[in-house]
């Protein structure tokens, strides 16, 4: 199981996973589903362990997380 | 390439462009190709990640955060967007020095005939920093909101005092926006200069034209300058609070911010401060030897390291810049004549009537080159 950590943006994402990837964490950047975005496009940080760990860094660096999904492994999406 | 012609109009937009802003032109259209920010499969996130790396760049170069690198379509783009988004809402003063590009006089001139604010212009002598700034500080104003002031003239190269400005901003609370379109990659810029940086893409950053950037302070709040798409929060009528997509409607010019990129990259590996050593030291043969030449006026009033940025503005007798230029480019080099869309400089240099003939030069200018045109300049004042 993967967790989606939603951010404010993509350029967000993108700043939040060059922070984890100082920590050793692997994130990938996905478009976040619909059924989850709400408000339209967006943009979240794909997380495979430490998810907790890693919302805690992104919300010290200022990286508003707005919400926490389990997300299923499915191909394509664990890169 | 451009046999036989030689390119001293660096000012307008920098040539020859190194190869690693080609060869960036090239991935973006061909490599990568998809629309970054606007969807989410591969190709658009892999140009997504392109424009980030870029927005780093420009982050490490500038001082900023990246989430604060705004990317427009040109300094003037730039411009436009920081003073109407300070101004967005009515009433205040703004001021403006006269030595600014048009890119600054005129959305000032608009956001004053539309009843928003009240502008006023302040005067800069060059080479005397002290009175300049007590001209600035006489014309500032209980209800001055903003100031915006170029970091160095386009018409002369002259550099402004815009550090002592920007200390007399942040103690009056006033938010100060700087121009650096002519001084960006060549001398240092950051946000301890200012509130918001914009500048060109194409000129001493070496990307190509089309590309500008609008550097903010962290916790900036601006109105926006234009509404649209921004491949977030699609199905909300406002535009999102956060920048940079806040200020980003519409498909990014992702060649450009490639190149961009790519550009910023080059002026890291050869390194600013030699960048700008050498290109004074042409500049600045071309300044002593013009001062030797009759019936020449060089306009600039000196030009020590420091003081100046590589340009050279001259005069011959009465004689519109415009057609000198001709003249020139008929010789095979490139120079802008005319008044390069500076309004207001004129008046305090004293070439309304001529306008004048700008010399700007960049990395690969030769004293071989430069003493040729030194020749040409000479016959052309001559011949009368």
């Amino acid at each position: 199981m993967q967790t989606l950590l939603t951010v404010k943006s993509l350029t967000y994402a993108q700043k939040g996973q060059r922070l984890l990837e100082q920590y050793w964490i692997h994130a990938s950047v996905i478009r976040t589903p619909e059924q989850i975005a709400r408000r339209g496009c967006s943009y979240a940080l794909l997380v495979r362990n430490d998810s907790d760990r890693a919302a805690k860094l992104l919300e010290q660096a200022g990286i508003q997380v707005l919400g926490r999904y389990a997300y299923p492994l499915r191909q394509g999406t664990d890169r | 390439m451009n046999g036989g012609i030689v390119y001293f109009d660096q000012a307008a937009t920098s040539y020859p462009k190194p190869p690693a802003v080609v060869r960036a032109v090239n991935q973006a259209l061909i490599q990568f190709g998809g629309n970054p920010g606007h969807g989410g499969h591969q190709m658009a996130m892999r140009a997504a990640g392109q424009v980030y790396r870029t927005r780093e760049e420009a982050a490490r170069f500038f001082g900023a955060e990246p989430e604060n690198v705004v990317f427009t379509a040109s300094c003037t783009h730039a411009l436009n967007m920081a003073l109407k988004g300070i101004m967005s809402v009515k009433g205040g003063h703004l001021l403006a020095s006269m030595y600014d590009h048009n890119a600054s006089l005129r959305p000032a001139a608009a956001l004053a005939l539309k009843g928003v604010c009240t502008v006023g212009f302040f005067p800069v002598y060059e080479g005397e920093p002290q009175r300049t700034l007590a001209a600035f500080r006489g014309m500032l104003q209980p209800d001055t909101r903003c100031v915006v002031c170029t970091h160095a003239s386009n018409v002369t190269g002259a550099v402004l005092p815009i550090r002592e400005i920007y200390e007399i901003c942040q103690r009056e609370g006033i938010v100060f926006i700087l121009d650096a379109a002519q001084t960006a990659g060549v001398l240092p810029v950051s946000l301890r200069d200012a509130d918001i940086i914009c500048t060109a893409g194409h000129k001493g950053l070496l990307g190509i034209q089309g590309s500008g950037m609008m550097i903010l302070r962290p916790g900036l709040r601006l109105g926006t300058l234009m509404e649209g798409g921004t491949g977030i929060r699609s199905l909300e009528r406002d535009m999102p609070e956060d920048s940079p997509e806040r200020f980003e409607a519409g498909t990014l010019g992702f060649p450009g911010i490639m190149a961009l990129g790519a550009g910023m990259r080059e002026v890291r590996r050869m390194g600013r401060e030699r960048i700008y050593a050498s290109e004074m030291a042409m500049a600045g043969r071309f300044y002593r030897g013009l001062c030797a030449i009759p019936g020449v006026r060089v306009v600039n009033r000196g030009f020590k390291m420091g003081d100046y940025v590589p340009v050279v503005s001259f005069c011959i007798g009465d004689r519109d810049g415009g057609s000198i230029s001709e003249q020139l480019s008929a010789y095979g080099f490139m120079l802008r004549g005319g008044y390069h869309c500076a309004g207001m400089i004129h008046d305090l240099v004293g070439t309304r009537k001529t306008g004048t003939v700008r010399f700007a030069c960049g990395r690969g200018a030769t004293p071989a080159q430069v003493d040729a045109l030194l020749k040409v300049v000479k016959k052309i004042a001559a011949d009368g």
